[in-house]
């Protein structure tokens, strides 16, 4: 609903704690990305000379001083590109999956066609029992 | 000389350059740099909830600041007139934007960055009129920075204290936005002609 054109209204807590975040992120934000910068570009500077200027930047940007900020400024590593594939701890070496066992989903209302009688009366199994069944293939000869 | 007193002759330096700066940052904003305070109004202008005025602000603070280290390393350099006509362009496009739209468009985020990066080069501009000893260049230039995210908290503040209680009513736009908006846009425009002559 849609307030009278004279109502005036309180700004709203919710309003109130994103502008708290606001001002958080400017004062953090700002900062952090003026570091980054400067820190990307010293290092390029440095190995500019010794490894080109493409060269350069990219070790710059792998550096791990750089990718620490980054990771810093947004939670999330940025250069995965070389890093180990991350370590399962459910799983070891040529054993089974310990911690994962398949669950049937809990839908309410719902049985599976492969589970329901009205399913098997259409669908013909085919099983050696069945009386008209061609003989199977001949055994493998190694 | 001994350790003690060079420590003690850093954080003297440090005393004096971060107060400085950080002065120097926030008086660029308010009172004087009346182009940013009317850009960060013409973000303000087009927001009705929180949560779009955040990504605006938010964006522009990482625009800036990537110029304005850039900058400061010689990465950049743009002769100071393109960068004020650039300045005032974007002023006068953000607040005709606000004209034609109500709610945050897809490419208004990236347009926003756009015009941060401008607005950082103009700040670098300011940084770089007062000298600063090379060992100091980083806590002045966090220093400036931080005094800059001030000025802008301090704007967003105010503004939000005046006028985000009628956000949510239905003549918001037709009798503050759009008509801020427009003043924004036509100073905009009147300093785009001004400083490119």
């Amino acid at each position: 609903m849609q307030p009278s054109h004279f109502e005036v209204l309180t700004p709203a807590p919710t309003n109130l704690r994103w502008l708290y975040l606001l001002a958080l992120f400017q004062l953090v934000a700002g900062p952090l990305v003026v570091v980054t910068v400067l820190t990307f570009c010293e290092i390029t500077v440095r190995e500019v000379p010794t490894q080109g200027l493409t060269e350069a930047l990219s070790s710059a940007w792998h550096s791990p001083e750089v990718q620490a900020l980054i990771q810093n400024a947004t939670g999330v590593p940025v250069d995965d590109s070389n890093a180990p594939l991350p370590v399962d701890s459910g799983r070891q070496e040529g054993k089974k999956l310990t911690w994962c066992v398949w669950q049937k989903p809990a839908i309410r209302g719902w049985t599976s066609p492969i589970e329901s009688k009205a399913a098997f009366t259409w669908l013909r199994v085919w099983t050696p029992a069945w009386p008209q069944a061609p003989p199977g293939p001949p055994p493998r000869v190694a | 000389m001994s350790r003690s007193l060079l420590a003690f002759i850093i954080a003297a330096s440090l005393g004096a350059v971060v107060p400085q700066y950080l002065a120097l940052g926030f008086t660029h904003i308010v009172p004087h740099g009346l182009d940013h305070v009317l850009f960060i109004l013409g973000l303000f202008f087009l927001a009705r909830d929180a949560h779009t005025l955040l990504l605006q602000i938010t964006v522009f603070t990482v625009a800036h600041s990537l110029t304005l280290g850039l900058a400061m390393k010689g990465w950049i350099a743009v002769p100071t007139t393109a960068v004020e006509v650039a300045i005032a362009l974007s002023i006068a496009f953000i607040a005709l934007e606000n004209l034609f739209q109500d709610r945050l468009s897809r490419w208004r985020p990236w347009l926003v960055f756009g015009f941060g990066l401008i607005h950082g080069l103009g700040f670098a501009h300011i940084f770089e009129e007062v000298p600063v000893e090379p060992a100091l260049l980083l806590p002045a230039l966090l220093s400036f920075n931080l005094g800059i995210e001030l000025g802008q908290i301090a704007v967003v503040g105010l503004a939000f204290a005046v006028v985000a209680a009628w956000w949510r009513c239905e003549w918001y736009a037709r009798f503050i936005a759009r008509p801020c908006s427009a003043m924004i846009a036509v100073t905009g425009v009147y300093w785009a002609v001004v400083r490119s002559l």
